[in-house]
């Protein structure tokens, strides 16, 4: 079966383009997180 | 609210229309013309875009951490509520960057329930894509505070819907209106000082255009449009 080479790749890119905003948004969840779990200053005095 | 990447595929007695102002989509002066009567946003897709009322984060074009910038930069040029238009799932990160600068702006959310609804801390909800709102647009449910202050529709009461829009030969149009009476729009000579609609005339005439469907000029130079009484004014700057 002869699958067109364009469509693949617009296939592609759309899954690309899907994990790097899915990327974007895991690091400001992590971003997040981090500063939450991390000690700020004046918490063990 | 209705917005759309086509400015054509959306009714032209919509209240309200949201557009784009950069991009490959960007509506053009004739685009924005076809809704006289409506509340307009003005959306802008680039964060480096320093126009328009909305900034969109989504896949493919602004992203969280650069909204804080461009609404700083928005306020610097004077505009008084900069939104930020997101999806629901989005809207987190979106918050978490503004907090961290300190910023606020009000909240465009994208959310296709398919019914009107809203979400704390948002001023509109996109509750509907094309694939359910009748058309090829978007439908937004907008809260009504919103547009105090905004740029008021060109007429007051509003005018329309316009039984025919036909484009000039030189650029423009001319809507008939539901009273009977021509209106200009948009684009040399068809606006008024201070680029405005006018109207041009009472009459029940249809139009007289060309084969190409667009109005034409007469031997004096005019345009064709029958039986004007001369009551054409423009309309009193803001």
């Amino acid at each position: 079966m002869d699958v067109p080479v364009d469509r693949v790749v617009a296939a592609a890119k759309a899954q690309l383009a899907e994990l790097l905003w899915s990327l974007i948004l895991r690091q400001a969840e992590v971003a997040q997180l981090t500063e939450m779990l991390s000690p700020k200053r004046g918490d063990d005095e | 609210m209705h917005d759309s990447i086509t400015a054509a595929h959306i009714p032209v007695d919509a209240v309200a229309v949201a557009g784009y102002v950069d991009g490959w989509y960007t509506w053009s002066a004739q685009d924005w013309a076809l809704f006289p009567n409506a509340y307009k946003l003005r959306v802008a897709v680039k964060a480096s875009t320093n126009d328009g009322d909305v900034l969109d984060i989504e896949r493919g074009d602004a992203t969280p951490d650069q909204a804080p910038g461009w609404v700083a930069m928005r306020r610097a040029a004077g505009l008084a509520r900069p939104i930020l238009y997101c999806s629901r799932f989005s809207l987190e990160a979106v918050r978490y960057y503004m907090d961290k600068a300190g910023q606020t702006a009000d909240y465009w959310v994208a959310d296709y329930t398919g019914a009107p609804h809203s979400i704390a801390g948002a001023i509109a909800v996109q509750f509907s894509g094309d694939s359910t709102s009748g058309g090829h647009y978007d439908l937004s449910d907008i809260d009504d505070t919103w547009v105090h202050g905004k740029e008021p529709p060109m007429f007051d009461p509003p005018i329309g819907p316009f039984a025919a829009m036909r484009p000039w030969v030189d650029g423009g149009y001319y809507g008939l209106g539901p009273d009977g009476a021509i209106y200009a729009f948009d684009a040399p000579p068809c606006h008024g000082a201070n680029g405005q609609p006018y109207f041009v005339g009472r009459t029940a005439a249809d139009f007289i255009h060309g084969a190409d469907n667009k109005i034409v000029r007469n031997f004096l130079g005019g345009v064709s449009i029958l039986a004007t009484s001369g009551e054409r004014y423009d309309l009193a700057p803001r």
